[in-house]
């Protein structure tokens, strides 16, 4: 499962799963270090983080986000 | 024990003992006694005048200014719809629209068919307060159904930009429509018979996006509102060192009510009569916090929650006020 971090809210991170619904995830079960827009696979039984996915996702919507902008 | 005795001394005076037969009463039982016949007469006074109908009791309460006058005329509407956990508020006035928050992902499209019922068709103002899913989960839809004229959300460092498919699609679909984003900053423009004031955050290095939160001041005559989106106390600080104009009658309280918003100092600004949270029943986020609700409630008189009251409407004609919900009896 993959599912991309939208936010922390009183301990949990709250994520949206790749079908487009959201889920909570207890933070005592991620990495210590699981932030806002980080995209979490499962693995063996746990979560681990894929920076390099985030970022790659990021720079796509940083391109559409700057080109919508009034001024 | 020397001071213990001399401030005993007067009260163990006896007092002065009536000369002749008659009791004199004392000033202050006189007082007390002028008093009691007022408020006998002004009770006989007000039962008598609701008795008869020509002045009901609200209107005697409305007239000692101890209760709200209830609106007479919709001038203005505002609608705190139960999303559950999350946020969207509906404004009309004068047949202008606008929306803040689309509420979160719903598969049901409860906003969208609160907005159809409403006779919505043209969104003058469209406000992402910022991009967490809980706020801006039905945008895409609601861009895509409805006409928007104005779409406004923050600017927030490129390091922090949302990677949710749920921000994606709200870009794409303004794209696709050939809109453009306006970016928040202090402004002010009317909508309806209103003033609407926008304060972007002045916070610019914050990884939290509540800390972005674009906040909305509405004014209608004596009438004023003040939504917050999920401002925290780090934006409170900033908007309170700005010299803004905060004060409202009632304000949307900030993130559904978490124990991080809502500061005493944010409240003395603004000064509530009335307060408005919006979150999920039974959520698991403990919204709202015990002690920001007991805050609240030594400023607000009235507090209304999405969890218990529903859809939440306040109705204006610019001096009179009235609170509608769709459950309960409040």
């Amino acid at each position: 499962m993959i599912a991309t971090v939208d936010r922390m809210e009183g301990g949990y991170a709250v994520c949206e799963k790749e079908n487009g619904s959201m889920v909570r995830l207890p933070l005592d079960k991620l990495p210590a270090d699981v932030r806002a827009g980080d995209i979490l696979v499962y693995a063996e039984g746990a979560y681990h983080i894929d920076r390099e996915a985030a970022e790659e996702r990021r720079k796509k919507i940083i391109a559409l986000q700057e080109s919508l902008w009034s001024k | 024990m020397a001071i213990f005795k001399k401030a005993k001394k007067p009260a163990n005076t006896p007092p002065p003992k009536p000369v002749g037969g008659k009791k004199k009463l004392s000033v202050k039982t006189r007082f007390q006694l002028i008093l009691l016949v007022l408020a006998a007469f002004a009770a006989g006074v007000i039962y008598l005048l609701n008795y008869t109908g020509i002045m009901p009791f609200q209107d005697i309460l409305v007239r000692l200014g101890l209760s709200e006058r209830p609106a007479t005329r919709a001038d203005l509407e505002v609608h705190f719809i139960d999303v559950g956990q999350g946020d969207c508020t509906l404004i009309m006035s004068q047949g202008e629209v606008m929306l803040i928050d689309s509420g979160d992902r719903d598969e049901s499209n409860t906003v969208e068919r609160y907005l159809m019922k409403q006779g919505v068709k043209r969104i003058n103002y469209l406000i992402a307060t910022h991009p967490h899913a809980d706020h801006i989960g039905e945008m895409a839809e609601i861009i895509g159904q409805f006409e928007v004229d104005n779409f406004i959300m923050p600017r927030f460092p490129a390091e922090y930009t949302p990677t949710t498919q749920v921000y994606e699609n709200m870009l794409n679909m303004l794209s696709a429509k050939d809109m453009t984003v306006t970016p928040s900053e202090d402004s002010e423009f009317t909508l309806g018979f209103c003033k609407v004031q926008l304060y972007a955050s002045g916070i610019k290095d914050s990884e939290n996006l509540n800390d972005y939160s674009v906040i909305v001041r509405l004014v209608h005559g004596a009438n004023s509102f003040l939504f917050t989106g999920d401002c925290e106390n780090t934006e409170e600080k900033d908007l309170l060192s700005r010299d803004l104009k905060l004060d409202a009658k009632v304000i949307k309280a900030g993130h559904h009510g978490s124990y991080t918003s809502s500061s005493a100092e944010f409240l003395d600004a603004v000064k509530p009569d009335y307060a408005v949270i919006s979150c999920g029943r039974n959520n698991d986020y403990g919204h709202p916090n015990d002690a920001t609700l007991r805050r609240l409630k030594k400023y607000a008189d009235n507090i209304y929650l999405t969890p218990r009251d529903g859809n939440i409407v306040f109705i204006s004609d610019g001096t009179g006020l009235s609170v509608e919900c769709s459950k309960g009896k409040k």
